[in-house]
């Protein structure tokens, strides 16, 4: 696996997860949900885990990012606007676990845009099962967080090659215009 | 009669969210789930007033979609919105010489589309 012996320098490190923990606590607290993020090393449930989404992403930097958590987490974070309060088909419970590895990709893109960095995003694939979540070994590159969202839990794993420099943003790097949230005519 | 709005994304969820937002600001809402069956609605339902369309989809993605659309002289004034997680500069300005309307990036507020999509075919 390309980038198994590089070394991830430390401000990278930081600033790769910080991008990570905000991407994420924005979509979980957009999608109605108070989340917390659960101190490295504490106890996470993964026993709950019964679906995980899977999404990838290329070009400057690439590699993966995997969120797992309960049916009833999905459920719970569906965007249903007014009088639409359906339930979920087993169906839509994966694509709506789909959706948010998509759009919390969407968000840490356009930082790593902020930085100088780009990437193209796969389709995003989920999948149910018994206690899962996104696990690797202690490697660098990879960023394993979980998130305490009242009912469950949410376990996140992104793993990203490596660069040979161990640099993800370079320093100089000029930012990609990227446009925020919302509407835009054009 | 009221207007009809074609909404083209791969996710269900935000077909349904867009749907259901739509529907209940009092449009018709046709669905599909990526460029080509987007390209077959267009054609086959002539009275399509808008459509919403998202970027990365399989089979056909949405800018391939509107390229498509818009090369067709009876879709030149048909209004196209995106609503995708990309937000690259570039890709909006591809968008836009394509002749998009307008770019939304998600996640989205329901009030924001229907006033968005008022804007574009009236109430």
């Amino acid at each position: 696996m390309p980038g198994e012996s590089r070394v991830l320098k430390t401000d990278q490190e930081d600033a790769v997860r910080a991008i990570l923990v905000d991407a994420c606590l924005e979509m979980l607290v957009t999608c109605g949900v108070r989340a917390d993020l659960i101190a490295a090393g504490a106890p996470v449930a993964y026993a709950e885990n019964h679906i995980a989404s899977f999404i990838g992403f290329t070009g400057s930097v690439r590699g993966s990012l995997v969120i797992a958590a309960s049916s009833s987490v999905f459920d719970e974070t569906y965007p249903r606007v007014p009088r639409s309060a359906l339930p979920l088909s087993p169906a839509d419970r994966l694509d709506w676990a789909g959706e948010i590895a998509n759009q919390i990709l969407g968000r840490m893109k356009r930082r790593f845009c902020e930085r100088g960095v780009d990437f193209d995003v796969s389709n995003p694939a989920a999948v149910n099962g018994r206690h899962i979540a996104g696990r690797s070994e202690e490697k660098q590159g990879v960023f394993e967080l979980a998130f305490d969202v009242g009912n469950g839990t949410v376990t996140v794993c992104l793993d990203i090659v490596v660069p040979e420099d161990g640099i993800i943003f370079p320093p100089r790097a000029q930012p990609i215009a990227c446009s925020a949230e919302g509407e835009l005519w054009l | 009669m009221s207007a009809k709005v074609l909404v083209v994304d791969d996710s269900r969820a935000i077909r349904q969210q867009v749907g259901t937002a739509l529907a209940q600001a009092g449009y018709q809402v046709v669905e599909a789930e990526d460029g080509v069956q987007g390209l077959s609605a267009i054609s086959l339902q002539r009275d399509i007033a808008m459509v919403i369309c998202d970027v990365n989809m399989p089979n056909m993605n949405g800018l391939q979609m509107l390229e498509a659309v818009k090369a067709d002289p009876a879709n030149v004034a048909l209004p196209v919105f995106m609503l995708t997680t990309e937000s690259k500069a570039d890709l909006l300005q591809q968008a836009k010489r394509c002749g998009a309307k307008g770019w939304i990036v998600k996640p989205f507020k329901p009030d924001q589309l229907v006033a968005a999509v008022r804007k574009v075919v009236g109430s």
